[in-house]
């Protein structure tokens, strides 16, 4: 116990000099930036970071990655609850009532919410991460594939509080979500699934792109077409206080949430972006009263951020005492400590304590300056809201551009964007729940991969073992909870007038129905263990959407399974294809200017145009986005996608 | 995405005879280098990405004219993306430099259909050599000890688990080492790297292989705390052309000897062929870097000279202990047989590799 207190403490001091405080302080400060940026996330902070480390000494390397890789999560919060852009992969939960809340005029308060939320998931974070020295080992060793397989099931049993008003839409979309995480290369066989002959999708889709595409595009389309400005109302007054308070009164929701963000964050097999909804769930499972959530509950916000920061402290623990990074961002900071000198595994822990207890001290010191810097600027930086949209929006759609072409740095990230977001826009207006489509899609290969691994370890013995045993009673409890509350769940307003109209409704299915179809013929060519998954599901969600079709012939008016949110458009909206050309401006001209050039040109032309502002300020606006972009591509060392401009410039 | 590809195709038709016209009279000129881009096939943060950063460091030092150089990741479908984007887009000036890693080499080797790349073409001018060791669990066949023979013998009869991405990507030499010493373990397939370590911990995978990197700090405590083994290393080629064992373990003995005692005759025919050749892939070439095709002798000329320079600066540097560990690195000529020997490969050993594909991992190629 000495040598435990002797090492908090001397992490404690070695941290407590200027200069790596310094170095704690950059960190954090990269850290905010990068999760504020959609797209960028921990991993490209720390892809940042590790050129300068090289030769950097171990204390000081440390402090600055943990300091970045502890706040991102923080900052992430911005745009998802300012714009409804998922911030990183991490905060996409935070858009479903942390948006509405914006809409509403409580942009301030959900932040602050949410910051707040985020500081005490990073100190649990820390906490945990504090005790894992005892405990840690034995219990992570615990897991093996079959445990991991169950905790899969427990995370998909998930998609039952999240499927919306149709049980069977929000199913459907889950075993979608599957299917689309099946694209890709099945490492068992070697072979290509669905790929259609590209390179590109080899490497399976984007979760960034997927998101941005189900989320941001579909909710830019909306503000676009019907609303002057993002929020409508007044600013309520001291939102910013009210979001403080609102998370002391939910503490104990803060802590389950802050539990299961580390717990996650630790353990092997779901992995990160999993998190944030599993704490959405958890949130709108475990309180009495659902009405709001999906409108605007601050405790939708609460869950999920609190998690996604506790997560970071649970991370640590793997990497550490284990050596196996507990995510993308985890195995950049392990490779990050060995460049340094420091190979992390069973020699840290007897060797190095001191540098554990310092990266505790860094979790809980930068997610305090995280805090603190977030939550100064959350009240100007809200005020964005209220700025006509037809302003902010040329900068927004080209972050979200930019943000979807970190992915894979091409041409086609624009494409798979464009594509993806249709999509959001349909499952939208007709009240598909496209978090199910998420969560179905990030565990798919998971799932994939444990039920082989599992069956190829262990057959069938694996529910032999006692933990997985026990983990296989509380996913049949989850199962059975959600189905008795299902009654009570929340329902959508339901438009009448949606009955009137089914032929688009119906169109949308059948051509979800041929989606699936082909993913399962293409399957059909594969190898047996290449093509089991994709047919199984397939043929699941064949069944869902068939039943679903029956039903929507003889559904009478008022029946969830009818959703068509245009039905009730009013005559001042603006159609879709008078803005389309404004949602895909950006690539448009990149084709010809490259996307360095089609940014400040697309502004330009946005801002003329549409908002009819004065030359002056549109060249000033078009200007700074030029140079905004430019200084991020030399940042990054980016080379954007080129248009017939480069290449004829190329060619001289 | 049909109208970019036909336009990508067009372009890439007119850069390419640009390039050309503009590589002729390049050659009679003096190199003269400005701002050279190196293109890192992998993620940040990788093992290509932390030895692209050493030697862009080292490089811009030793190549005439101090050039900037940028390292730009373009990872993808196992650094296929990247080297794609390389052979089309870099011009044979020297201004663009490819790193290369086994990935590269056998999506070339098993002829994957997004190959767009000549590997055999490129103009090597470095190769950092790495080693690599299998072990296994001892508790498993009945216990192993300290006799590697007699733990072959031991595993030819249970077999145990081995763990990987696929049979025919970086897991194939370990696989081929296994097959032609007669192990058959259960394979499980798509399991990355780390979930590799925490299985092997857990004993749900009992053979595991790594990278000599991680030897003294990962491995060697499992041998010292007693819950793991040495099989063998793969060795290293010297000079003469001669398998020898590896300099970080020469302890260990490596895979020839290990088969030549188990299976009481040397190594020979067309299973030596394919040997070396996966010795080339996965050790000799563990990370090169290439300039494209075309490049005239005089700038891979500059390039082998400045990268001997580089390594010799490098001995002194201790971060590049880490990095490149004890082995000798090849430039120049010495770095251009060694791609050759990894990439050429003779229908036979093609055949004899397609053949074990499918009939041991079920795997069509």
């Amino acid at each position: 116990m000495d040598v435990v207190l002797n090492a908090v403490g001397s992490g404690f001091q070695q941290l407590m000099t200027p200069i790596y405080l310094a170095y704690l302080f950059g960190g954090v400060a990269l850290g905010l930036v990068i999760g504020w940026l959609p797209g960028l996330g921990g991993i490209s902070g720390m892809s940042i970071m590790l050129p300068f480390l090289f030769g950097m000494d171990p204390v000081g390397a440390l402090a600055a990655m943990v300091g970045m890789s502890s706040v991102t999560n923080t900052s992430d919060t911005f745009p998802s609850v300012l714009i409804g852009v998922p911030g990183s992969a991490g905060s996409q939960a935070t858009i479903v009532d942390g948006y509405q809340m914006t809409k509403q005029g409580e942009g301030a308060r959900a932040l602050s919410a949410s910051f707040t939320a985020s500081l005490l998931g990073g100190l649990f974070g820390a906490f945990c991460l504090s005790i894992a020295v005892i405990v840690a080992r034995p219990i992570l060793l615990e897991i093996g594939f079959g445990e991991q397989l169950m905790l899969i099931f427990i995370a998909l049993t998930c998609v039952g509080v999240l499927t919306g008003s149709s049980a069977l839409k929000g199913l459907a979309s889950c075993g979608l979500g599957l299917l689309l995480g099946t694209i890709g290369v099945a490492e068992v066989t070697a072979q290509n699934r669905m790929t259609l002959g590209t390179d590109y999708l080899i490497d399976g889709i984007s979760l960034v792109v997927l998101a941005l595409g189900l989320f941001a595009i579909p909710e830019i389309a909306d503000v676009l077409r019907k609303r002057e400005h993002i929020s409508d109302e007044v600013p309520s007054e001291n939102g910013t206080l009210q979001g403080i308070k609102d998370v002391l009164k939910n503490k104990w929701l803060v802590i389950r949430c802050s539990f299961i963000g580390s717990a996650i964050g630790a353990l092997p097999g779901l992995g990160g972006s999993i998190i944030d909804w599993i704490a959405y769930a958890h949130t709108v499972q475990s309180t009495k009263d659902k009405e709001r959530f999906g409108k605007g509950d601050v405790r939708g916000v609460i869950g999920p951020e609190s998690a996604n920061n506790a997560k970071e402290g649970g991370a640590l623990i793997p990497t550490l005492f284990l050596g196996i990074p507990g995510s993308g961002t985890m195995a950049l900071l392990l490779a990050g400590l060995v460049t340094i000198g420091i190979t992390p595994g069973r020699s840290l822990v007897t060797n190095h304590l001191d540098l554990i207890y310092l990266c505790v001290w860094s979790i809980a010191l930068a997610n305090v300056l995280g805090t603190l810097i977030c939550l100064t600027f959350s009240k100007p930086i809200s005020k964005v809201t209220y700025i006509r949209f037809s302003l902010v929006a040329p900068i927004v759609l080209a972050i979200i551009y930019f943000a979807a072409f970190q992915a894979t740095r091409g041409w086609e990230d624009f494409v798979l964007l464009i594509v993806t977001g249709i999509l959001g826009i349909y499952m939208r207006r007709f009240g598909w729940s496209r978090p199910a489509l998420l969560i179905g899609f990030v565990l798919s290969n998971s799932l994939e991969d444990a039920v082989y691994r599992t069956v190829q370890v262990y057959g069938f013995d694996f529910l032999l073992r006692p933990l997985a045993l026990s983990l296989f009673v509380v996913s049949i409890g989850f199962v059975w909870y959600i189905v008795r509350n299902k009654s009570k769940a929340l329902k959508d307003d339901l438009d009448p007038r949606a009955a009137l109209r089914r032929g688009p409704q119906v169109a949308f299915v059948l051509l979800t129905i041929t989606t699936v179809i082909v993913f399962m013929v293409d399957a059909m060519r594969l190898k047996f263990l290449a093509a089991v998954f994709p047919v199984a599901t397939g043929l699941i969600t064949l069944v869902l959407l068939i039943l679903l079709v029956l039903k929507m012939r003889s559904a009478s008016v008022g029946s969830p399974v009818l959703v068509d949110m245009e039905a009730s458009n009013d005559e001042e909206s603006q159609s879709f294809s008078s803005i389309a050309p404004f949602l895909i401006g950006i690539p448009l001209l990149s084709l010809i200017l490259g996307f360095e050039f089609a940014v400040p040109v697309f502004t330009l032309m946005l801002l003329r145009m549409k908002a009819r502002m004065p030359w002056r300020f549109c060249i000033i606006y078009s200007i700074i986005a030029f140079a905004f972009f430019w200084g991020l591509g030399q940042v990054l060392s980016l080379v954007y996608p080129e248009g017939l401009l480069q290449y004829g410039l190329e060619m001289l | 995405m049909k109208h970019f590809d036909k336009k990508r195709v067009t372009i890439k038709g007119l850069v390419a005879a640009v390039a050309v016209t503009l590589a002729m009279p390049l050659t009679a000129q003096e190199v003269k280098l400005r701002r050279v881009e190196l293109i890192v096939p992998y993620a940040p943060g990788g093992g290509s990405s932390i030895h692209g950063e050493l030697f862009k460091e080292a490089l811009e030092k030793t190549l005439p004219g101090n050039p900037t150089i940028i390292m730009r990741n373009v990872p993808g479908a196992g650094s296929v993306k990247g080297i794609n984007e390389f052979h089309a887009k870099a011009k044979p000036d020297g201004n663009m430099v490819g790193s290369i890693a086994s990935g590269t080499f056998f999506s070339f080797l098993v002829q994957s259909p997004e190959v767009k790349y000549p590997l055999t073409q490129f103009k090597p001018f470095l190769a950092s050599p790495f080693g690599v060791i299998i072990y296994g669990r001892k508790n498993q066949a009945g216990g192993l000890g300290t006799d590697p023979i007699e733990n072959i013998r031991k595993l030819q009869k249970a077999p145990g688990v081995y763990g990987g991405q696929n049979a025919i990507s970086s897991d194939m030499p370990a696989l081929v080492a296994f097959h032609l010493l007669k192990i058959a373990p259960k394979t499980l397939f798509g399991v990355s790297n780390k979930e590799l370590q925490g299985a092997f911990q857990r004993g749900e995978v009992t053979i595991n292989y790594d990278n000599m990197a991680s030897y003294e700090e990962n491995v060697k405590p499992m041998f010292a705390d007693g819950s793991a083994v040495p099989l063998f290393t793969f060795g290293f080629i010297n000079a003469q052309g001669k398998f020898v064992r590896d300099p970080a373990a020469p302890e260990i003995p490596i895979f020839t000897e290990v088969y030549e005692k188990v299976t009481g005759k040397a190594l020979s025919g067309v299973e030596l062929d394919i040997w070396k050749a996966m010795m080339a892939i996965r050790v000799m070439t563990s990370k090169a870097l290439v300039l494209p095709v075309g490049t005239p002798q005089n700038i891979v000329d500059t390039y082998s000279e400045a990268a001997r320079k580089a390594v010799e600066l490098l001995k002194k540097d201790p971060r590049a202990q880490n990095v490149l560990g004890d082995y000798e690195q090849l430039t120049g000529k010495a770095a251009a047989d060694a791609v050759k020997a990894a990439a050429d490969m003779t229908p036979a050993q093609r055949e004899w590799l397609r053949n074990w594909a499918r009939t041991v991992h079920n795997v069509d190629f």
